[in-house]
């Protein structure tokens, strides 16, 4: 176990650079999905608002 | 709603891509983590390092691609005044300047213990570092002006421009190091790499190509909702 | 005033050469930004002359890099603000041939004379004798292209508010394969080799900025005139 940690004294490096990767990938898959709920979600609400205030100018 | 009416389809277009996506991502990842760090054997000259070959070179790769497609998306928008295409750009940047990041610091941490340094001002390395600068202009136009469709044509422009740059400095490389450097060579070199180290490397790259579908899926989706946010205010002042 | 082409053309850079030389003008504050910013170097790395020799090449061409971008911000924001870049678009000239006529009244009055002082910065900097012929000559041959891809830059921002740091960013990556090619001379000259390729490449990189740096420049004006 300890030889897959250590890789022959590179390991630090190894896993710092798979750990950085999917720290950064994970962080921007987040942030982006997160983004575009909380955007649906806004658009959600906005839309009745608007038809209300259309049926009011209709009538 | 004319304007609506593309995104809509785009909408169900991504929807059904996506669970696709998100498959193949989810094996190539497992089994391209796999054989990185467990099933390949060390390189004869770079050792154990050569493990973060398998992340630094599908990174490399993905952050031209992502460049690409920001060109691309610019060129659409300039020539046909594609709507969607100016999201494309926007939603396909910060993705690309990501996986940039990625390429220099993965890169980086490959040198320490190869070549007993972190940075080297190699051609390569230059020009990869330049393409991350043109990945925060690009963005920078985007948040400057209020108005999102002279920043995003604004932007467009630039990252057209920045497409004719990116061979001139490919170009540069061979300059740069007989003039200041000759000792470093970066190379890959075709030869060294044996079928043991490609299938890890391409299993990667399909899994980092999955990720940015789906990363790019939804950012499009997340700048559509924002483009109806919008719509949605102004019709509201207006209405 | 003649109405030809040729006669809009050079109106329009006598003007901005009256302009950028008068009371307030980016050209002396460039050129003194040149002549400062250079002697700052030897305090900064010390006086050594070989290590101000090993240096001096690049120092003078970055330093005349930003020399230029300062000077940049302003190339088409004055007239933008009081509404003459409006009129130059519906003369005959047309976009394109207003912003090359701005751009090189942007050259002639702003980065000539640092290239003309530039030998004047070589002498405190130690360059190496040999080096005086290809500097200047790299510099007559490179700068063309931080004119011309300094006014991308400026058009594309020349309606941002405080535009003159997202300029550089959008600029001075652009100015990499210039600088490159053209340090690569002067320093190849100063090590007594052949310094011809590295200038071959220079002036490629200068005709291929001046082949998209005027339509570019107008492009990107259109979209803040619309």
């Amino acid at each position: 176990m300890t030889d897959l940690f250590e890789m022959g004294s590179v390991g630090p490096y190894i896993w710092g650079a798979y750990g950085v990767t999917a720290v950064a990938l994970v962080l921007l898959a987040v942030f982006s999905l997160r983004a575009n709920k909380s955007a649906a979600e806004m658009v959600d609400r906005m839309r009745p608002k608007r038809r209300k205030k259309s049926d009011k100018e209709q009538a | 709603m004319h304007k609506f009416a593309n995104p809509a389809q785009f909408n169900r277009l991504a929807d059904r891509i996506l669970p696709w996506a998100k498959a193949i991502l989810a094996a190539t990842l497992l089994y391209g983590l796999y054989l990185a760090l467990f099933d390949s054997p060390p390189d004869r000259q770079q050792g154990e390092s050569v493990r973060i070959m398998y992340v630094h070179v599908p990174a490399a790769w993905m952050a031209m691609f992502c460049y690409m497609v920001v060109a691309g998306a610019s060129f659409t928008e300039i020539v046909w005044r594609h709507p969607l295409a100016l999201l494309a750009g926007k939603a396909a940047a910060p993705i690309g300047a990501t996986f940039t990041a990625l390429a220099l610091i993965t890169g980086a941490l490959w040198g320490k213990p190869t070549w007993g340094t972190y940075w080297q001002w190699d051609g390569r390395m230059t020009s990869v570092l330049v393409l991350f600068f043109l990945y925060l202009g690009y963005m920078a136009i985007w948040r400057s002006m209020d108005e999102e469709e002279k920043a995003g044509r604004a932007a467009s422009i630039l990252a057209l421009v920045g497409v004719i740059n990116i061979p001139i400095i490919k170009f540069s490389v061979e300059w740069w190091n007989t003039l200041h450097q000759p000792a470093s060579v970066f190379r890959l070199d075709g030869p060294t790499i044996d079928g043991n180290m490609l299938w890890p490397l391409f299993t990667m790259a399909i899994a980092f190509k999955a990720y940015f579908v789906i990363v790019f899926l939804y950012r499009m989706k997340l700048e559509i909702n924002r483009r109806k946010i919008s719509v949605l205010r102004m019709s509201q002042v207006n209405g | 005033m003649s109405t030809s082409l040729s006669g809009i053309f050079f109106g329009v850079i006598k003007r901005d050469i009256r302009l950028a030389w008068s009371q307030g003008g980016t050209g002396t504050m460039a050129l003194s930004f040149f002549l400062i910013a250079v002697t700052l170097f030897p305090f900064g790395v010390g006086p050594e002359p070989q290590v101000l020799a090993r240096i001096a090449p690049g120092v003078i061409w970055v330093v005349a890099l930003l020399a230029c971008l300062i000077s940049l911000d302003r190339l088409y924001q004055a007239d933008f603000e009081d509404g003459s870049l409006d009129d130059l678009a519906l003369s005959p000239l047309g976009l394109t041939g207003v912003a090359a006529a701005k751009i090189a009244a942007h050259w002639i009055s702003t980065v000539l004379p640092l290239v003309v002082a530039s030998p004047l910065l070589g002498i405190l900097m130690n360059l190496p004798e040999e080096a005086y012929g290809t500097m200047v000559f790299s510099l007559l041959l490179g700068t063309p292209a931080l004119s011309l891809i300094g006014s991308m830059g400026a058009a594309l921002t020349v309606s941002v508010r405080r535009g003159g740091v997202l300029l550089s960013l959008l600029v001075l990556p652009l100015y990499v394969p210039t600088l490159i090619f053209a340090v690569g001379a002067v320093d190849a000259s100063a090590g007594h080799v052949d310094a011809s390729q590295p200038l071959a490449l220079l002036g490629a990189s200068s005709l291929l900025a001046l082949a998209i740096g005027p339509f570019v420049s107008a492009q990107a004006l259109r979209l803040s005139l619309e």
